[in-house]
C-alpha cells in the first residue's frame, strides 16, 4: 500500500538555483559574446533537478552508485561485469530509466510513484507561494474587451495600484509571511578560470545566492509503496553550485492535496485555479482561461543526442511556464482541469494546482 | 458616446531580451512604432483621442528613433466599433510580424503566429460615464494588462530579431532614422565629451581616448541609465477643468525633454506621457548628470504649470562593461522602489532622485535624495565647486569621517564645528582644504548627524569621487 513521506531539505550553506540563463554562454547572442556577468538564484530548484537529486540519493544509499574520480555511474549489465548485473537491474527497479522531458513521460521506477512540487516548511507549517491576486477584489464588468480576437467581459481588480509592486509572500493554512522573512540574499563576486588556471577576459561574475533566515527547510511529498525511511539523514547536493542539504524523512503524512486543500480563500463568484508549481499551459487550456494573473518564465531542458558518441547534450526548445502563485480565472473549470492534468508532468510535481471555487459555486 | 482604449505589452519582458543599447532601443521602439501606426490609421475615422495628444506632424517624416507613443490610447467615438478597431490592430500586428520575419529570414506564417501570441493587445469598450476618463479608464487598463498571454513556439523570433546587426539593417530602423541607421554604444555615450572616434570595440575606444592624458577622466567609463516618472499626476489631473489639457502639456514636455537629453549627449530611448528613459554620460566637458536632471525637472514644472506634480528619477550608474539589462532593472527599481517611496513608503512625498552606483571594483553605494531638501542644494554646490576646482577635498575625507562617525553621533550639534576644526587641524587643512572642509561640514549637517544622515553623506561623497574620477 502506498504512503506519503514528507521529505525535508535543510540547507547547510547558501544555495543557488539556476534558471534558463546563469553563467553559461547565451545561445541567443552572437558567437563572439561571452557568458553572462550576473545571475540571480531562483527561489526554488527545478522539479527535474529535485527528481534527479532524489534518484541519486536513493542509489547512493542503496550502494548502487559507483563513485569515481572520473565521475559517477551505475555499472551496466555488460557480460564481463556479469556479477554486477543485479546492480544495474536493481537501479532500474528503484528509480526507473529515462530523462526528464516536458513532452513525454518516463519510467520513475518502482518506488517513486509521485513527487510533489517543492515548498517551504517552517515550524511544522507548510508555506506556498501566495496567490498573485490575494490583495485585490476581482470584479466583472458588463463592458467588453477583446483578447486574441475573442470578445469577453472585462475582469478588473479593485485595490490594484500599478505603481505599487506587491511584496512577494508565502501562505500557510494559518498565516502569511513575506519573502524577506524567509529568504536572505547574498551577493558574491568571483572570477572564472580556465582548466589551466588562466583568467580570461570578462571572467568576473556576480552571483546572488540565497539562504534561509531561520530554521526553514524546503520540503516535498513523495508517494511510495516502499519504505523511504532509509533515506533519513542523507547528505545531498542541489543547485548549480551543488550546495549541501541534509535530507530528512518522516512517514505517515498527509498527501500534497491534503496539505494544500482550501489554502487560498475564495473570491465571491469567481472560480480560480491557483498554481502550486511551474505549469505548462497548452493552447487548448489557454483558450479556457478568462484571465491569467501571474508570472511566466522560459525554461529549456537538456536532451540526449541520438548519436551516443556525441558527448555534448543539446537544449530542447524553449517552454513558457507559468510560475507558482499564478491565478487563472475561468468559467470552464472542469474542462480546464482536464487540460491541466498532464499526468507525466504531475507525477513529478509540475502542473499542480488547487481550486478556489467562487462562493456562489462552493 | 463610448470610450475605446487599448493597452499593449509586454514591454518590460521584451526589454529584458536586449543586451546592447540598440537592442534595448529596438525593444522599446517596437511598441511605440506599433502604437503610432495604429493611431495613424484610427485618426482618419470618427474618433477623438483623449490620450495621447495627437498632432499631424507626429506622423510626417522620420522621428529618428525617438519613441513618443505610450503603450496605451483612449478615445471617444459614436461611430467606430470595437471589432473595427480590433481589425486595425490585427493588421498592424501582422505588419510588425512581417517586418520581423523579413529581417531574420524566417517563415512569415510562423513568425505571424508567434507575434500574435507574444504581443499583448487588450482592447476595451466602455459605455459608462466617467467623472475623469483618463484616471478611471487607466485604472481599468492597469488591471487588464495583468492578463498574461500564452506562447507556444519552436523558436523565439523576437529574440532573434533583437540583435544589433539585425536591427540596424531592418525596415524598423530604416524607416525611422534619416541617415544610415546607427546607435551609439554604451562606451560611446559614456565618453561623448571627448568626441566620436571610430573603433572596432569598446576596449579599443578607451585605449585611444586614454592617450589624451590631459582630458581623459575615469568618469567617462561610466554610464547613467535614467528612468523618470511624474509624481501625483492623478491628483493633478483631477484638478484640471479639461483633463485633455494634461496630454498636451505632457506632449510638450516630452518634445522639449528629448531636445535637452540630446543636447547633453545622452540618448533618449523613450519619452511618452510622464515617462522618460534615457542613457546618459555621467560627465560631459562641463556638466554632470545632475545638471541634466535639474533641467528636466524645471522643464516639467514649467510645462505642467504646477508644483503639485513633480518628477522623480531612478538613476543607475555603472561601469561600461556592466550588463545593460541589469543596469536597466536597477534604474527601474531605483525609481519605483526608492524614489517613489521617499521618505516613507506609507506616506511618500516623492520628488526624489535615487542613485544606485556600482563601480568597476565591485564597490556599490546608493542614496535617495529629495530635490526639495536643503542637502540636495548643498550637495550640488559642493559637486560643482569640486569639479571646477573652486575647492579641494582631502582624498581620505571619507575614511576619516567614517572613523570619527561614532564621535559625531554622540556630540551635541553646537559642538560639531569645534570637533571638525579639532580633527582637521593640520596646516594643510587650514590652508589648501579649508574651503572644502567647510562645505563638507555643511553637507554633514544638512544630511543629518545620525546614522541615516551619515549613510547619505558617504554615498554623496562617493558620487563626488566617482565624478571627480578618483581611482
Amino acid at each position: 500500500m502506498s504512503e506519503n513521506y514528507l521529505i525535508k531539505l535543510r540547507p547547510l550553506e547558501p544555495f543557488f538555483f539556476g534558471g534558463e540563463y546563469t553563467f553559461g554562454k547565451d545561445d541567443s547572442r552572437n558567437k563572439e559574446e561571452g557568458s553572462r556577468y550576473f545571475a540571480k538564484s531562483e527561489l526554488f530548484p527545478q522539479q527535474s533537478a529535485l527528481l534527479g537529486m532524489f534518484r541519486k540519493a536513493i542509489l547512493n544509499k542503496k550502494n548502487i552508485l559507483t563513485l569515481h574520480k572520473k565521475g559517477e555511474w551505475v555499472d551496466s549489465g555488460k557480460k564481463e561485469f556479469e556479477s554486477k548485473n543485479e546492480n544495474y537491474k536493481e537501479a532500474i527497479r528503484l528509480i526507473g530509466k529515462g530523462r526528464f522531458s516536458y513532452e513525454s513521460g518516463f519510467d520513475l521506477g518502482d518506488i517513486i510513484e509521485d513527487i510533489s512540487p517543492i515548498f517551504i516548511s517552517k515550524d511544522d507549517k507548510n508555506y506556498f507561494v501566495e496567490a498573485k491576486d490575494s490583495s485585490f477584489i476581482p470584479r466583472q464588468s458588463q463592458n467588453k474587451m477583446i483578447v486574441k480576437a475573442k470578445e469577453q467581459n472585462i475582469i478588473y481588480f479593485d485595490g490594484y495600484d500599478a505603481k505599487k509592486s506587491p511584496t512577494p509572500k508565502f501562505r500557510s493554512k494559518t498565516d502569511i509571511i513575506k519573502l524577506g522573512d524567509i529568504y536572505k540574499s547574498i551577493q558574491t563576486v568571483g572570477i572564472k578560470k580556465t582548466q589551466k588556471g588562466k583568467t580570461e577576459d570578462d571572467s568576473l561574475f556576480l552571483k546572488e545566492s540565497y539562504y534561509f533566515r531561520n530554521k526553514e527547510t524546503f520540503a516535498f511529498v513523495v508517494e511510495s509503496s516502499e519504505d523511504m525511511l532509509f533515506l533519513d539523514k542523507t547528505l545531498v547536493a542541489l543547485g548549480s553550485d551543488q550546495s549541501s542539504f541534509m535530507l530528512e524523512v518522516t512517514d505517515k503524512n498527509d498527501s500534497f492535496e491534503e496539505l494544500t486543500k482550501d489554502i487560498f480563500p475564495s473570491k465571491k463568484e469567481f472560480d480560480r485555479v491557483v498554481l502550486l508549481s511551474e505549469t505548462l499551459l497548452t493552447q487548448e487550456a489557454y483558450e479556457l482561461c478568462e484571465f491569467i494573473m501571474g508570472e511566466r518564465k522560459t525554461m529549456r531542458h537538456l536532451i540526449r543526442n541520438s548519436n551516443k558518441r556525441e558527448r555534448k547534450r543539446h537544449k530542447s526548445k524553449r517552454y513558457y511556464l507559468f510560475q507558482r502563485g499564478t491565478v487563472i480565472y475561468t468559467d470552464n473549470l472542469d474542462k480546464l482541469q482536464k487540460k491541466l492534468d498532464i499526468t507525466h508532468l504531475q507525477k513529478i510535481g509540475i502542473n499542480k494546482y488547487t481550486i478556489a471555487k467562487g462562493e456562489v459555486h462552493a | 458616446m463610448k470610450h475605446i482604449a487599448l493597452t499593449i505589452g509586454p514591454i518590460i519582458e521584451t526589454l529584458s531580451l536586449g543586451r546592447k543599447t540598440a537592442e534595448i532601443w529596438a525593444a522599446s521602439y517596437l511598441f511605440s512604432s506599433f502604437m503610432k501606426d495604429i493611431i495613424d490609421e484610427l485618426r482618419e475615422l470618427e474618433v477623438k483621442f483623449i490620450i495621447p495628444h495627437i498632432e499631424d506632424n507626429l506622423f510626417c517624416g522620420k522621428d529618428n528613433g525617438i519613441g513618443l507613443f505610450h503603450d496605451r490610447f483612449i478615445f471617444t467615438t459614436d461611430e467606430v466599433s470595437l471589432q473595427n478597431v480590433d481589425k486595425i490592430v490585427q493588421t498592424h500586428k501582422d505588419n510588425l510580424a512581417l517586418m520581423v520575419a523579413k529581417s531574420i529570414k524566417e517563415d512569415e506564417q510562423k513568425v505571424k503566429a508567434y507575434i500574435d501570441q507574444y504581443l499583448q493587445t487588450y482592447l476595451v469598450e466602455l459605455d459608462d460615464d466617467f467623472k475623469n476618463p483618463i484616471l478611471d479608464i487607466s485604472d481599468i487598463l492597469d488591471s487588464v494588462e495583468l492578463h498574461s498571454s500564452h506562447v507556444e513556439t519552436d523558436k523565439d523570433y523576437l529574440r532573434l530579431f533583437l540583435n544589433r546587426n539585425t536591427i540596424l539593417n531592418s525596415d524598423l530602423a530604416k524607416n525611422t532614422f534619416e541617415n544610415k541607421p546607427s546607435f551609439a554604444s554604451i562606451s560611446e555615450i559614456a565618453s561623448c565629451a571627448l568626441g566620436k572616434i571610430n573603433t572596432k570595440n569598446d576596449d579599443d575606444l578607451y585605449k585611444e581616448l586614454e592617450q589624451d592624458k590631459k582630458n581623459f577622466k575615469q568618469a567617462y567609463k561610466y554610464i547613467a541609465i535614467v528612468h523618470a516618472d511624474g509624481d501625483n499626476l492623478g491628483l493633478y489631473i483631477k484638478e484640471q477643468d479639461d483633463p485633455s489639457v494634461v496630454s498636451k502639456r505632457l506632449f510638450e514636455f516630452d518634445r522639449k525633454a528629448v531636445e535637452e537629453i540630446k543636447n547633453f549627449g545622452a540618448v533618449a530611448i523613450f519619452a511618452g506621457g510622464d515617462d522618460l528613459l534615457f542613457f546618459a554620460p555621467v560627465l560631459t566637458k562641463e556638466e554632470t548628470i545632475f545638471d541634466l536632471l535639474d533641467r528636466l525637472n524645471t522643464l516639467f514644472s514649467d510645462e505642467m504649470k504646477s508644483d503639485k506634480t513633480t518628477l522623480s528619477f531612478g538613476v543607475s550608474i555603472t561601469y561600461y562593461k556592466y550588463p545593460l539589462y541589469e543596469a536597466l532593472e536597477n534604474s527601474r527599481d531605483a525609481l519605483f522602489e526608492k524614489a517613489k517611496k521617499y521618505p516613507d513608503a506609507k506616506n511618500p512625498i516623492k520628488n526624489a532622485i535615487h542613485i544606485n552606483a556600482r563601480k568597476h571594483s565591485g564597490q556599490s553605494f546608493e542614496v535617495t535624495i529629495s530635490k526639495a531638501e536643503k542637502n540636495y542644494e548643498t550637495f550640488r554646490k559642493l559637486l560643482k565647486d569640486v569639479l571646477v576646482k573652486n575647492l579641494e577635498l582631502p582624498h581620505s575625507i571619507h575614511h576619516k569621517l567614517e572613523d570619527y562617525k561614532p564621535l559625531f553621533l554622540k556630540i551635541p550639534p553646537e559642538r560639531i564645528k569645534a570637533t571638525f576644526d579639532n580633527l582637521f587641524n593640520e596646516e594643510i587643512h587650514q590652508d589648501k582644504f579649508k574651503k572644502g572642509l567647510e562645505e563638507i561640514q555643511k553637507l554633514m549637517i544638512d544630511t543629518g548627524v545620525d546614522e541615516q544622515g551619515f549613510e547619505r553623506l558617504f554615498a554623496l561623497l562617493s558620487i563626488i569621487k566617482l565624478l571627480r574620477s578618483d581611482r
